[in-house]
């Protein structure tokens, strides 16, 4: 059964190997869980069920524990492990999948070349004219003063007996910037913090920015129409998701333009750069990138009708690179590709002035981008492998008990568990309700009341078994087989639940470092449950045996 | 020269297969080849099983070869087991279930290699119960119960996987008769080859030939006891405990298989304690060395009451057409101390001296028609009718 899994295993390898080769597969969210979409998981889920199914058909053929065929508790412990090993192999065909998936991205899409198709596409993305917008005078973030300098749209907020620039019916006002940093750690609230415009986190403090002056840009400032110059959107960059301690935030009312400056340190370099392959105003240097970004366009089967000239000729205005035309961000029919309402915004009335029978799908490709990124950046054994390990654990320990005590036994431990949980739950409600202290006392009470009947439990399996009837006793055995972990969760719980009450009782700067059991060993408690689980069976198969080898009374 | 085991076996096998006792000679010589645990000779007696299968009327062929086959087994030393040592050791043991409620023992008892003991009596008077405490499927209550198997065990797991109780009913199980004898050996970890070789020996000894691809549901009761007799006889068990193995077994087959399991149990080298729990009390009395009958949970030795050089009281049981009085004239001039009618048959209890063939000319000389008669005075039967 073993090795039947890990042929299996291959195939969903190569499944998820060859699922993305076409790479139109990319252009929508989250490709690295296109195992749930594209029936893969219905079909593992399938081939799971048949494959235990089938197993335990052939597994509950024999049983030569059951005939006193001569074994030993490793013999038995071995049992189990395999069990464990089958059901765990049967499970995870995601991995393999996932596996599969990724070594193809890895293959198809090496580093390097996304490096280059990356800077490439956001070398062609200021000619992408899609949105008036993105070309105004408020996009601007280079050269000084604007790196410097924030820009107000909002009518509500500019202060209109400052200096403001109108395009359209749009106002523009530029501000200078004052800051304040805060630690992280602090908790006192944000009041004093109120009204900036945005922050910017950094490993172990916060910086707020604020409005401070309005300031005349106007020598800078060539024109206020839309322009090239203006542009300084980052197409895509997957920088700013390395470093999460480092990030951007604007604040509600202001971010809604500035939705395409996640990085301002890219943005200027990226305008940097744009407006320097505007001035140098060289037509085959600007040709060559929108003819290769057609090229990058085609193997990533992005949807277009551009071809290079006609783009250059669309985009090129060599005297001050004015937004002369548009490009739609998708295929349109004509009766649909102007705004309809019968009150149009100046805005709205210009796009439609503008825009063109050219169109391009760029925001897939911005996509596919991101897909790759992801998948290239996943750990395929990922948190939720503990699932499965936790999952096959229970299985292997369910089967191993049938296996062992047979039927009677396991359906009276399911009865005798659930009436135990039932008489637990009733001693707290009655215990809740005639305490006069309320809240984590309670906690306190339930969680030592099951401690001590588990323990009573764990003890009367370790050391008087012999002294009851035998399926008595083998209810005790299977109790103590399947509630060994979670007593153990209980232990560590209670620990900490202590630990967690006397950090509360130390002064502020201290509660920081406190020791807390559980918050200690953090997400590998799985990992350290999982093995004392391992060597608790392993121990345990002598009292199976010896279990086993009782006589009835 | 005194013959060796080995060599009387061996020449009352030459003797079956002159006489053309093929049948019971090719048991016999199966048994002698057993004794030798030597697997090219296993796999001779296999080849001439199915040889003898596709032949069956190829006798004077299967002789020859089986006494080609003799000649190798009477060149292989066999090692003889003592079996003066009691395997098995109860004192006083008893089993109760609780106040008032049946109550088994005190028993004592002690189960040596190489015997058969017969453990007969009613319903209900703890056969399965004693069975079972020998066994460890029980508690007893008091007593103790010594075990002294020559395999060391560690602990009462291994205890228990060295003491083979076959209970009345058996188990379901899966897949073919063969492939479900090789799951036992591979559970004692032999090696594949050595155990295809000792499962179809084991088949063949056991008569199973014909039916080793067959599966549970498409075997007679007969020949499932025979399955778990050669699964268990695989496992090479020390003590053998088996309750009703003739249950369901027609007339023959209650002979063939006791035959077969006193001879195995009788092997030179691996001898095994086999008690076994019967209703059949005229088969089981004749393969028995020891008879157990318990009545109301107490256990009477059979030939501890009356020795075996003393004569006992003659004790006849007698099924004729007649009336009480008809036979109490007829025994009139003989010692007759008590007649007893239970409504089927009439039970006759005589003095010492008299001959049970005296009883027989009195019968004849009144022309009684008789349909049954037998001589009770050392069987357990006695017991039963009483």
């Amino acid at each position: 059964m073993l090795s039947i899994s890990i042929i299996l295993h291959i195939c969903f390898y190569v499944f998820g190997f060859i699922s993305l080769t076409n790479p139109e597969s990319l252009h929508n969210r989250r490709a690295d869980s296109i195992f749930f979409e594209n029936g893969a998981v219905f079909f593992s889920i399938m081939i799971s069920i048949l494959m235990l199914v089938i197993w335990l058909i052939y597994l509950f053929k024999n049983n030569a524990f059951k005939s006193f065929y001569p074994t030993n508790h490793f013999a038995l412990f071995k049992q189990f492990a395999l069990y464990f090993a089958i059901i765990f192999c049967c499970t995870t065909f995601y991995y393999a999948f996932q596996s599969g998936l990724k070594t193809y991205v890895d293959n198809k899409y090496d580093d390097a070349t996304i490096k280059g198709e990356i800077a490439l596409a956001n070398k062609a993305a200021p000619f992408f004219s899609e949105n008036i917008t993105d070309y105004t005078i408020d996009k601007l973030v280079y050269p000084k003063p604007f790196d410097a300098l924030f820009c107000e749209t909002k009518d509500d907020f500019i202060d209109y007996a400052g200096v403001y620039y109108r395009f359209l019916n749009n106002d523009y006002q530029f501000y200078s910037l004052s800051q304040k940093t805060r630690p992280t750690k602090a908790s006192y609230a944000d009041s004093l913090y109120r009204n900036s415009v945005y922050t910017i986190t950094r490993d172990s403090s916060i910086t707020y920015y604020f409005k401070d002056k309005v300031i005349d840009v106007t020598e800078n400032l060539k024109s206020t129409e839309p322009s090239y110059y203006n542009y300084s959107g980052v197409f895509y960059s997957n920088e700013n998701n390395d470093n999460s301690n480092n990030s951007l935030v604007f604040h509600n009312k202001h971010d809604y333009d500035y939705k395409n400056r996640k990085n301002l340190r890219l943005s200027r370099r990226i305008q940097k750069e744009n407006q320097e392959l505007l001035t140098r105003n060289n037509p085959n240097e600007i040709r060559e990138i929108l003819s290769d970004f057609i090229i990058l366009s085609n193997k990533y089967k992005i949807k277009h009708n551009l071809t290079a000239n006609g783009w250059f000729d669309l985009v090129y205005n060599p005297k001050d690179f004015k937004l002369k035309a548009l490009i739609q961000d998708e295929y349109r029919t004509d009766n649909n590709k102007k705004y309809k309402h019968s009150k149009l915004t100046k805005t709205q009335e210009l796009y439609n002035e503008l825009v063109t029978e050219y169109y391009l799908e760029s925001d897939r490709l911005n996509i596919a981008f991101d897909n790759i990124d992801d998948i290239k950046k996943t750990n395929v054994i990922s948190e939720n492998i503990h699932f499965f390990l936790w999952l096959s654990f229970f299985l292997a320990i369910v089967i191993f008990m049938f296996r062992v005590t047979g039927l009677k036994p396991l359906l009276f431990t399911i009865v005798v568990i659930g009436l135990l949980t039932i008489i637990i739950g009733l001693i707290i409600a009655l215990y809740s309700y005639i305490s006069t202290y309320r809240g984590q006392n309670i906690e306190y009470f339930a969680s030592y009341l099951t401690l001590f009947i588990g323990t009573m439990i764990l003890s009367i399996t370790l050391f008087s078994n012999n002294r009851l009837r035998k399926t008595i006793a083998a209810i005790f055995l299977n109790m103590s087989l399947v509630g060994f972990i979670p007593y153990l969760f209980l232990i560590v719980g209670i620990i900490s639940m202590h630990q967690k009450d006397a950090c509360r009782d130390l002064p502020l700067e201290k509660s920081e470092d406190c020791f807390v059991l559980m918050e200690y060993l953090g997400s590998y408690w799985s990992y350290v449950f999982f093995a004392i689980a391992f060597v608790f069976v392993l121990f345990f198969s002598k009292v199976i045996l010896k279990w086993k080898a009782m006589a009835e009374a | 020269m005194n013959m060796s085991k080995k060599q009387e076996r061996i020449q009352e096998v030459s003797v079956f297969l002159k006489n053309r006792d093929t049948v019971l000679g090719f048991r016999k010589l199966m048994d002698c080849a057993l004794d030798t645990q030597n697997l090219s000779i296993y796999k001779d007696i296999i080849a001439l099983t199915d040889w003898k299968e596709q032949f069956p009327a190829e006798e004077d062929e299967l002789i020859e070869r089986s006494f080609s086959i003799l000649e190798k087994i009477s060149k292989e030393p066999v090692e003889e087991y003592d079996t003066s040592k009691p395997i098995v050791v109860a004192s006083n043991i008893t089993k109760s279930y609780g106040n008032n409620r049946f109550r088994l023992g005190p028993i004592s008892l002690e189960l040596k290699k190489g015997k058969v003991y017969g453990l007969v009596g009613e319903n209900g008077n703890g056969k399965t119960t004693l069975l079972r405490v020998l066994a460890k499927e029980l508690k007893h209550t008091e007593g103790s119960l010594d075990y002294g198997f020559d395999k060391r065990n560690n602990n009462e797991f291994e205890l228990r996987s060295n003491l083979v109780y076959i209970p009345q009913r058996t188990q379901k199980w899966y897949g073919s008769l063969k492939d479900n004898l090789k799951f036992v050996l591979s559970s004692y970890g032999t090696p594949p080859d050595e155990n295809e070789t000792r499962v179809l020996m084991m088949i063949a000894r056991l008569g199973l030939w014909n039916y080793k691809h067959l599966k549970w549901s498409e075997l007679s009761s007969g020949y499932k006891m025979r399955f778990e007799l050669a699964r268990t006889l695989l496992r090479k068990p020390e003590v053998l405990l088996l309750d009703e193995p003739l249950a369901n077994l027609d007339v023959l087959a209650q002979q063939v298989i006791l035959e077969d399991l006193k001879s195995i149990c009788n092997s030179l080298n691996h001898p095994i304690a086999l008690i076994l729990s019967s209703q059949q009390l005229y088969e089981v009395e004749k393969v028995s060395d020891k008879v157990i009958y318990l009545k109301d949970g107490k256990y009477t030795d059979n030939n501890g009451t009356v020795s075996k050089n003393e004569r006992p009281q003659l004790i006849v049981e007698i099924d004729a057409n007649c009336e009480r009085q008809e036979l109490l004239d007829v025994f009139n001039a003989t010692s007759l101390e008590k007649l007893i009618y239970n409504g089927g048959i009439f039970v006759a209890y005589f003095s010492n001296d008299t001959s049970f063939s005296s009883i027989l000319e009195a019968l004849g000389k009144n022309n009684m028609d008789v349909t049954y008669i037998r001589d009770i005075s050392r069987s357990t039967r006695r017991f039963f009718v009483s």
